[in-house]
């Protein structure tokens, strides 16, 4: 398990994560979803122990951060950290050589998942061959909890579809993951949990069904132009595609869908909400669904 | 960590050993071209080459890879994705990084040692070498010069990070102007500021040894000795203390 509470984090005048706080139960996968420059590598770096927060409190399991939390916490940064004139299979006797936990097999099962050629230096691999072996020296001591930072950033759709089903499988083992992401799809696949950061703070967070329960869509079709969409309560925002307006509801949908049918709105229909809906309306300017 | 310090060291050995005894094999072949070379020694009735003189040669080779070795620790500044994800503490990262970076500095001096050795033999002369009386004395002042040149630039490094290399290049400048700049007759209080920079040069200390009546660094040779080993120890103590409280930046 992940307890960050309270987690606050200053750089000079630019208040970088806001009394942040966040539980992943153990054998959870939360997605961290944000936009550029919310609050996320900040956090993880504090997490780490990469800076010192100002304020707040992070426990693993509940032990704070020490060198022995390594043995079983694997981290894979947004950018790869590699020593450059090192090969794949030099990082891989580094992760031996430290983590009593490092299973070569898996180490070897990976190199091959990725296609990677072991004697090959860092520096000659592709970005997205670099971002495997990042992914691949974060996971070859099998931990238990494990944070990512854009784990899928510069691979291959199908290098992608490989990374999240190397997620499902630790998950399914067992793992604690914490992982953020562009890719909002991948997270609503590998993950059941989301917290979505905006400007240092969170804004949403929860399982992913509860939210997706508690936020629907009401959509209806006009026959002439759309009319003036004033006077609807609970809706964060109107999405409109041709003659079709989407109204993004909070919680209460039978008044929205009765007062777009009074609006001359046919086929009026209660759509759920996916995770890409929860999270624009959570990071743009209205504010919170 | 101590795995990638050595595949460092191993390496910068490897160039160093290479380039060193190519010189000596060329050398030796330019000097055997047309047979054994025929050296004459003129010191009166008893020529010699004090022992002393060669460990101070041979210290260039540490002196050399302390720079370049000092640099590995502020490197890891790239990695700590890796480094700083291991189950071991920063602590103990940074004195096994150190204690490498020593044995390497010893190989260096080794090997050149074996090399000016192998040239004196070879040409003949090794009959003359003498032990003077603080051999021993004299070979901890020129290890501990490399020390405390290691030591002194893993401590700016660890100051001011990711600058390790114009860091190291700059130290060779450090340690080649500022000897001229205390011998010129400045207004006495920047000459007494260049005197004292001085003493943070390890080469002032091997240098500095029957340099006349005014020395630029005062002392004598065990004391030299002394200063050397402690200021390199004390650098790396403060170094490896401030390494562990780094803070990854924005």
């Amino acid at each position: 398990m992940i307890a960050i509470s309270g987690l606050t984090k200053r750089y000079q005048d630019v208040l970088a994560v806001d009394d942040v706080s966040l539980e992943i139960p153990s054998g959870s996968v939360c997605g961290l979803l944000g936009r550029n420059g919310a609050g996320k590598t900040t956090a993880f770096k504090c997490l780490l122990g990469f800076t010192r927060p100002d304020a707040g409190e992070i426990r693993f399991d509940g032990e704070p951060l020490t060198p022995a939390t390594f043995l079983k916490l694997g981290y894979c940064p947004e950018r790869p950290q590699l020593y450059g004139w090192l090969t794949v299979a030099q990082h891989l006797e580094i992760v031996r050589r430290t983590q009593p936990g490092y299973d070569a097999a898996r180490a070897k099962e990976l190199i091959g998942t990725f296609r990677l050629d072991a004697r090959k230096k860092a520096k000659r691999l592709s970005k997205g061959q670099q971002t495997a072996l990042s992914l691949i020296v974060a996971l070859a001591h099998k931990p238990s909890l494990l944070i990512l930072d854009e784990p899928a950033s510069g691979l291959d759709p199908v290098m992608q579809r490989a990374v999240l089903d190397l997620l499902i499988d630790a998950a399914t083992a067992g793992s604690t993951i914490l992982i953020s992401s562009h890719q909002i799809g991948q997270i609503e696949r590998a993950a059941d949990r989301v917290a979505i950061m905006r400007d240092g703070r969170i804004v949403l967070a929860g399982e992913l069904d509860d939210l997706r329960a508690g936020a629907k869509i009401v959509e209806a079709t006009f026959e002439g132009a759309i009319p003036a969409l004033d006077g609807f309560a609970g809706v964060s925002r109107f999405e409109r595609a041709g003659l079709t307006v989407r109204a993004f509801a909070n919680g209460e949908t039978d008044a929205v869908a009765r007062h777009l049918g009074e609006l001359g709105g046919r086929g009026v229909r209660v759509l759920d909400r996916n995770l890409e809906d929860l999270f624009l309306d959570a990071v743009s300017d209205g504010g919170t669904p | 960590m101590e795995y990638v310090e050595l595949l460092r060291a191993r390496r910068a050995l490897i160039w160093y050993g290479a380039i060193l005894f190519s010189c000596v094999a060329l050398g030796l072949a330019l000097a055997f071209k047309d047979g054994p070379p025929r050296i004459q020694m003129s010191h009166a009735s008893n020529p010699m080459i004090p022992v002393q003189y060669l460990l101070a040669g041979a210290a260039f080779g540490p002196l050399i890879l302390a720079a370049f070795l000092a640099v590995g620790l502020d490197a890891e500044y790239k990695t700590v994705a890796i480094t700083w994800t291991r189950p071991i503490s920063r602590l103990a990262i940074a004195i096994r990084y150190v204690a490498v970076d020593g044995g390497a500095l010893l190989a260096a001096w080794v090997l050149t040692l074996v090399a000016v050795f192998a040239v004196v033999f070879a040409i003949g002369i090794g009959k003359y070498l003498v032990i003077g009386p603080q051999v021993g004395t004299f070979g901890l002042l020129v290890f501990g010069a490399a020390v405390m040149w290691y030591g002194l630039v893993v401590l700016v490094t660890t100051l001011l990070p990711g600058r390790g290399n114009a860091i190291a290049g700059g130290s060779w400048g450090y340690a080649l102007i500022v000897p001229g700049l205390a011998s010129i007759p400045f207004p006495p209080l920047l000459h007494q500021a260049m005197v004292a920079l001085n003493y943070l040069n390890p080469m002032a200390y091997i240098g500095n040894q029957g340099s006349g009546s005014h020395p630029l660094i005062i002392g004598t040779i065990p004391q030299h000795a002394i200063a050397t080993w402690l200021i390199g120890l004390a650098a790396v103590a403060i170094a490896t203390q401030v390494w562990t409280k780094r803070e990854v930046p924005a």
